[in-house]
């Protein structure tokens, strides 16, 4: 009944197994409150996205379903983008550029094409969840990380004593990369360690 | 003409109508509200240089002059003060100033730099309190002017090295000056 939803958090996690959408993710985990709003904001283009997609699949032809899904996609985006400047401005003005640039996230195409033409409407829905979730799991991930090293907050708030010196470097692009490289190297370990246990 | 081509337009068409649909529902909700916060941040930025602003009406500005933007403020019915937007030109390019003055005492509530391209370390410091609070209850029925020792209170100290950002600014505070007494003899 829920089988389509865990997925998308660990076993194909968009970010850190299929390397999905990596450059958002780059850009927007400055600090957790700009991680978890781009998350959230990307599950709900992704949980619209194929529900739309899903219940117009008998409807979009084959030879021009492209056109039609990036449609759907670019109108879902603009709709977020608007409500997020009227009802969330101070993120929106955070995630500036990062917002419209969701619809060439290649995560949500990505499963337009691959679950959500080809599947039923309850299954679409599990999965958009659960690959939402997984994204903005990682990202909160790659985001708490760098705003505790590089500024000494979470959400704002100071975890760390007034002594600690913050790591500007976090907090900028070479920042992002390093963590981001460490999450890989991590994630990959402890499959190899996992294939090693069951093979 | 091809049925199967006529079919894929058709479907492209609702497609493309349905999207088009939920967008322009989604900016006749969201339109208002984005607009109302932009007027309300403007008006918070004026009360910046004039903090008894209530009711902002705008005025129309003279041709081909520096002056910018130029506001009434009422309250109760009541003139109580007005909010220029001056661009003399400095010595790297404009230095674009917000002045607040009360109504009818024409002294100024409030100076703000919003931008320059003053040299860094000198001309720069006409940002700083230190030269603008110098203009703050200065007299505007009077034109003020730029000395290297200011003693009277229609003078204003310049920034060392700095003559000719200091007479820029003074000069375009200057330029509200005669516009008020020009077009508001309800002193």
């Amino acid at each position: 009944m829920f089988s389509e939803f865990q997925k998308g958090i660990l076993k194909e996690n968009p970010l850190f197994v299929q390397v999905l959408g990596v450059c958002p993710a780059l850009a927007t985990t400055t600090s957790l409150t700009n991680a978890l709003g781009m998350g959230v904001a990307f599950s709900l283009v992704l949980i619209f996205s194929n529900l739309l997609i899903s219940a117009l699949k008998s409807f979009i032809p084959d030879q021009i379903r492209i056109p039609c899904y990036i449609v759907v996609i670019a109108s879902l985006v603009t709709v977020t983008e608007m409500l997020m400047n009227a009802l969330v401005p101070d993120i929106y003005a955070a995630l500036g550029i990062f917002i419209p640039l969701i619809v060439v996230n290649c995560i949500i195409l990505g499963r337009a094409e691959a679950f959500a033409s080809k599947n039923g409407l309850w299954t679409s829905f599990q999965d958009a969840v659960g690959m939402g979730l997984g994204y903005t799991l990682a990202l909160s991930f790659v985001g708490s990380v760098r705003e505790i090293l590089g500024a000494g907050t979470l959400l704002g708030f100071p975890v760390l004593s007034a002594s600690y010196q913050p790591i500007l470097l976090m907090l900028m692009p070479p920042g992002a990369f390093i963590t981001m490289g460490f999450l890989f190297a991590g994630v990959n370990y402890l499959k190899q360690r996992k294939e090693v246990r069951h093979g | 003409m091809n049925k199967n081509f006529l079919r894929l337009t058709f479907i492209l068409f609702v497609i493309c109508a349905i999207s088009t649909a939920l967008v322009v529902a989604a900016y006749d909700y969201t339109n208002s509200i984005i607009a109302d916060r932009t007027a309300a941040k403007i008006a918070e930025g004026y009360k910046q240089v004039l903090p008894q602003a209530d009711k902002l009406e705008k005025l129309p500005v003279p041709a081909n002059s520096p002056i910018k933007e130029i506001y009434r403020s009422t309250k109760d019915s009541k003139t109580n003060g007005f909010v220029y937007t001056v661009a003399p030109k400095g010595y790297a390019g404009e230095i674009t100033i917000m002045v607040g003055v009360e109504n009818p005492s024409l002294k100024i509530t409030g100076v703000k730099v919003l931008s320059q391209q003053e040299t860094p370390g000198l001309g720069s410091k006409c940002t700083e309190p230190a030269f603008l609070d110098q203009f703050l209850n200065k007299d505007l029925h009077n034109l003020l002017n730029v000395s290297k020792n200011a003693k009277q209170s229609s003078e204003i100290q310049a920034i060392t090295s700095s003559t000719i950002t200091s007479k820029a600014v003074v000069s375009g505070i200057n330029l509200v000056c005669t516009h008020l007494s020009e077009h508001h003899p309800d002193k």
